[in-house]
């Protein structure tokens, strides 16, 4: 028997939980904007002669009236003006902190701008997933919460150097990204049916949880952030937490291994994991918002904001870590540096694509 | 005879008249922009100089086929509350939004922003857009988020967004 009907006759019975019993009034908006016109008129009755139904199913019973809708559940957490990474560098070694001290200085820059007459606009991407109720789990980037425009507009122009000596003496994650509001919530798909005067609505086990996520502008700027974490083991502080978190659970770049100084950029990524401008980097936000809601684990999975370009523009965007070794000890000091990206690929325009994090694990070695 | 000549000229002022208001509704329609950077959509911004303002959205498959569709539209707004814009039946894929939800909308973010010192021209704020496609094969899924651009509409611009869903197995949720 096919689920919808199901559904009917489960409704039939009476047997189904009724999460939600709505007025047959209330089901849809009635769009008060327009006079006359094509707009449902639902307080008819018998539901025979009522337009604001989707479908019918009838057998020997009678006939029941019926639409899916979907209905917000849950907001699990919505918090403002947190400051969240876009670039990272942990820098460390095997040492005890003795070859970190080569390090001259690790640069972290961050460029977004807007041409749009040409079609190029920052998008910070909404991340879904969508959990069917044969538990089956999906996930999409199913566009955005936001664009920014303008012509040759410069939206974010930051960069930080952290020097050896000043801003850090020993292993250390350093980052920089934007000042951010983020959301996320879960919905519902319900079926309705009409029951008397009223609509019963049940849940089908149908789940869209999605991650949102917006800068924070000013003066039209994005309000860039940065951040030094002094002691990456001590388990306090946003930076180590989103890094670990990274760490332990997105995938492994491939190893660049470089004497004397090494550069991993957006580009690097976009390349090597092959995924669309939009989606090669990303602010992992998870444990900023699993801090606020920690039921929200099993979809914690997608708790990544992707920002990017609307349209492919190197000149647009630029997304980067540069570490540099002392000078003097350059011929025989290398950073071996990994970046990651998503466990999982994400469905966006009928491709499948990771998203990458700029997120880079720096182990500084000597030959 | 002259029952017949009077009715001719009746049918003949009547297509007339409606020939006439096409005319002039047509000459005050205007498209002010299009945007299609989002996924699958279409934002169409244009004037209507006859008719009152308006926002629908248009669900259809990609060889154009209309079905009944919901549409239950969400926004985030600055507070970061997510607030519901309402629930919406279009039986033939067209869906009539209340554009009055949507001003509201725009206007606590035109607000917000300019009491920030910016440029409300620049940013588009997104409608979350979720929505259930009635098909004789089953019930699809349709998920988007659409920005949009406030001051084209919060200075009176109709708007017409056509989503155009590829209807396949991985978006079916109910036979």
């Amino acid at each position: 028997m096919s689920k919808v009907k199901e559904f009917a006759k489960l409704a039939k019975t009476k047997a189904t939980k009724v999460n939600n019993v709505v007025h047959i009034k209330r089901l849809f908006a009635i769009d008060e904007d327009r006079v006359g016109g094509s707009t449902p008129s639902p307080s008819s009755w018998p539901p025979g002669e009522m337009e604001d139904y989707c479908d019918t199913y009838c057998d020997e019973f009678g006939c029941t009236y019926y639409c899916f809708v979907w209905k917000l559940d849950e907001v699990y957490s919505s918090i403002l003006n947190i400051g969240a990474p876009l670039v990272v560098a942990y820098i460390y070694d095997a040492v005890g902190g003795e070859y970190v001290k080569r390090v001259n200085d690790v640069m972290l820059a961050e460029y977004f701008e807007a041409k749009e007459s040409a079609g190029i606009e920052i998008a910070f991407g909404i991340a879904a997933s969508i959990k069917k109720s044969n538990g089956e789990i999906s996930f999409s980037i199913p566009s955005f919460t936001m664009k920014l425009g303008g012509d040759s507009h410069v939206w974010l122009d930051y960069y930080k150097t952290f020097f050896e000596g000043i801003d850090f003496d020993n292993e250390a994650i350093l980052a920089i990204g934007m000042k951010g509001d983020f959301a996320f919530a879960k919905y519902k798909l319900q079926y309705c049916y009409t029951f008397l005067f009223w609509w019963i609505c049940t849940d089908t086990g149908e789940e869209a949880n999605m991650t949102l996520a917006r800068p924070v502008i000013k003066d039209n700027k994005i309000v860039p952030w940065d951040d030094v974490d002094r002691d990456p083991d001590d388990g306090i502080g946003i930076t180590e937490e989103v890094f670990k978190y990274i760490k332990q659970n997105w995938k492994w770049s491939a190893d660049h291994t470089e004497y004397g100084s090494i550069r991993v950029t957006v580009f690097t990524i976009s390349k090597e994991i092959n995924t669309h401008p939009l989606l090669s980097t990303s602010m992992a936000i998870l444990p900023i918002l699993l801090s606020e809601a920690p039921e929200a684990l099993p979809f914690a999975m997608i708790a990544s904001a992707t920002v990017g370009l609307t349209k492919e523009e190197q000149s647009a965007m630029l997304v980067e870590c540069y570490i540099s070794i002392k000078s003097e000890y350059a011929s025989n000091t290398y950073v071996w540096a990994n970046y990651f990206y998503s466990p999982l690929q994400f469905e966006y325009k009928g491709n499948k694509y990771y998203v990458g994090a700029l997120y880079v694990d720096a182990l500084i070695g000597v030959a | 005879m002259m029952l017949k000549r009077s009715l001719i000229i009746v049918l003949v002022a009547v297509i007339g008249l409606s020939v006439i208001i096409n005319f002039i509704d047509i000459l005050g329609y205007n498209v002010i922009s299009i945007d299609t950077s989002v996924n699958g959509v279409e934002v169409k911004y244009f004037s209507s100089f006859f008719a009152p303002q308006r926002f629908k959205i248009v669900v259809q498959n990609v060889s154009g086929q209309v079905y009944p569709t919901t549409l239950s539209l969400y926004a985030w707004m600055p507070n970061g509350s997510i607030v519901e814009l309402g629930r919406f039946l279009g039986k033939n894929g067209i869906v009539n939004i209340s554009v009055t939800k949507i001003i509201d909308f725009l206007e606590e973010w035109y607000r917000y922003l300019v009491d920030r010192d910016n440029d409300p021209r620049l940013v588009k704020p997104g409608i979350i857009v979720l929505g259930a496609v009635h098909t004789p094969k089953g019930i699809y899924g349709v998920v988007k988020g659409i920005p949009l651009d406030m001051v084209k509409i919060l200075r009176g611009a109709s708007v017409e967004v056509k989503i155009v869903e590829k209807l396949t197995p991985n978006n079916l949720w109910y036979l």
